[in-house]
């Protein structure tokens, strides 16, 4: 199953420090910032938090902090992150298509670059699992790859936006990227009363080849 | 003067929470990241450093840092966390447009968000600056605003693509939005090499945006 194959991928990927970002990125900043100025120990989940970055942000930032993962290896660096910070978390071992938390458990969830390592059918479980655990008038803010990203079309093509990269450039080797466009986010995410999408592009070294990411602001 | 005046607002901006951001920004990470594997035998420069977001995250990962800047209120703040993390840096108080620095003498520079509160002659001085005291080889990162940016053309232009910002956390600063082609071809020539990114962003919406060009010059 290419879940399985994506778990022992990650499990390596997490041995090199280049997958172990430390900070936080500036979107999830403004999203916490924008729409839970006071963080009162409200509740919120790290949907694939691997490392945990942004699981140790939250907790610093005294939320009551959620975080799960399918790879072992990423969770034992996020607890390790954790206890040197001398922060806590609930760290789950989990699958994102069936989360083992009861309904309306979070005021949010945020979920970082893993939406798009899903096939659509899984993603449609995904969604539904989102707006299962979200409490009402909770928000969720997803990030992940839109068809504008330069890998898009690099790779084996599986089924509509959804290829499995060919190429080690991005470390993604063999991994398997769907890359959404606003037609699928409409489609997905049609149960919330809510849905803004804004973006993110970026490039080092180039204008025309850049990393390109979708930006979901969902109200239950 | 137009800078003394940015001197003053910048010293009450920083009071405010908004204005001191904590985190280091991803496109400096990656910069350093990959021009500067190794923390011990670099030593870099913070260009308008503030409240000392990027100055605390090169001190963190091991480097030698320096970081200068106009506001004495940003300097303050940037010093009290660095102590508060025990941590090491130099933090001086002085002007872009003449740097308080020995030729040669930096790595790697810095600079986030600061060359364009310049008008146009004086960001030639502080080209020529950054250049002047970059080390032969070395590497300077400098992201500044584009011509793309949602807060284009919000006040009276003053000089090309140079505008007196009328919207609320700007007002009455002097900002210029930079062009592909002024930087490629006219602003940062005496480099060896001028390499072009670029960020857009917005949380909310597609076509409304927050755009930079990330330029990395090679001494």
């Amino acid at each position: 199953m290419y879940i399985d194959k994506h778990t022992e991928k990650w499990d390596k990927l997490h041995e090199s420090h280049t997958f172990r970002p430390e900070y936080p990125t500036e979107s999830v900043i403004r999203f916490v910032r924008m729409n839970f100025p006071e963080a009162d120990g409200k509740s919120m989940l790290d949907l694939g938090c691997g490392a945990g970055r942004h699981v140790i942000f939250l907790a610093q930032e005294g939320f009551s902090v959620t975080g799960i993962d399918f790879s072992k290896t990423g969770l034992q660096y996020a607890k390790k992150r954790l206890e040197d910070h001398g922060l806590n978390a609930v760290l789950t071992e989990g699958s994102i298509l069936s989360l083992p938390y009861e309904d309306d458990s979070f005021d949010g969830i945020v979920s970082y670059g893993v939406l798009c390592y899903f096939k659509y059918d899984d993603l449609k479980t995904v969604a539904k699992e989102i707006y299962r655990t979200l409490k009402k008038d909770g928000k969720a803010f997803l990030i992940t790859r839109s068809t504008h990203d330069k890998r898009f079309g690099k790779g084996i093509n599986i089924e509509k936006n959804t290829f499995k990269m060919n190429s080690n450039i991005t470390n993604e080797q063999d991994l398997l990227i769907h890359f959404l466009d606003m037609e699928e986010i409409s489609d997905l995410f049609s149960s919330f009363s809510s849905i803004h999408v804004g973006f993110t592009e970026e490039s080092l070294n180039s204008l025309t080849e850049y990393n390109s990411d979708y930006l979901i602001t969902l109200t239950k | 003067m137009y800078i003394d005046r940015h001197s003053i607002k910048w010293d009450e901006l920083h009071q405010m929470d908004v204005f001191r951001p904590l985190y280091p920004t991803e496109s400096i990470v990656r910069f350093i990241k990959a021009n500067f594997p190794n923390p011990a035998n670099a030593h870099i420069l913070d260009l308008g450093c503030g409240a000392g977001r990027h100055v605390l995250f090169l001190a963190e990962q091991g480097y030698k840092v320096t970081g200068i800047d106009f506001s004495q209120q940003g300097l303050d703040i940037a010093k009290k966390r660095i102590e508060e993390k025990r941590l090491h840096a130099q933090l001086s108080k002085g002007s872009i447009l003449s740097l308080p620095f020995q030729n040669e003498s930096f790595d790697g520079i810095i600079s986030y968000g600061v060359l364009i509160y310049f008008k146009k002659k004086d960001l030639i001085t502080a080209i020529d600056e950054i250049h002047r005291v970059l080390n032969k080889g070395g590497k300077a990162f400098i992201v500044v605003r584009s011509i793309y940016d949602k807060r284009f053309g919000l006040g009276k232009e003053i000089e090309q693509n140079t505008f007196r910002m009328k919207n609320k956390n700007e007002e009455n600063f002097i900002v210029h939005f930079f062009t592909k082609e002024e930087i490629l071809s006219e602003l940062f020539t005496i480099f060896s090499k001028i390499e072009l990114g670029f960020t857009n962003e917005d949380l909310l919406y597609l076509d409304l945006y927050n755009s930079n060009f990330l330029i990395t010059l090679t001494k």
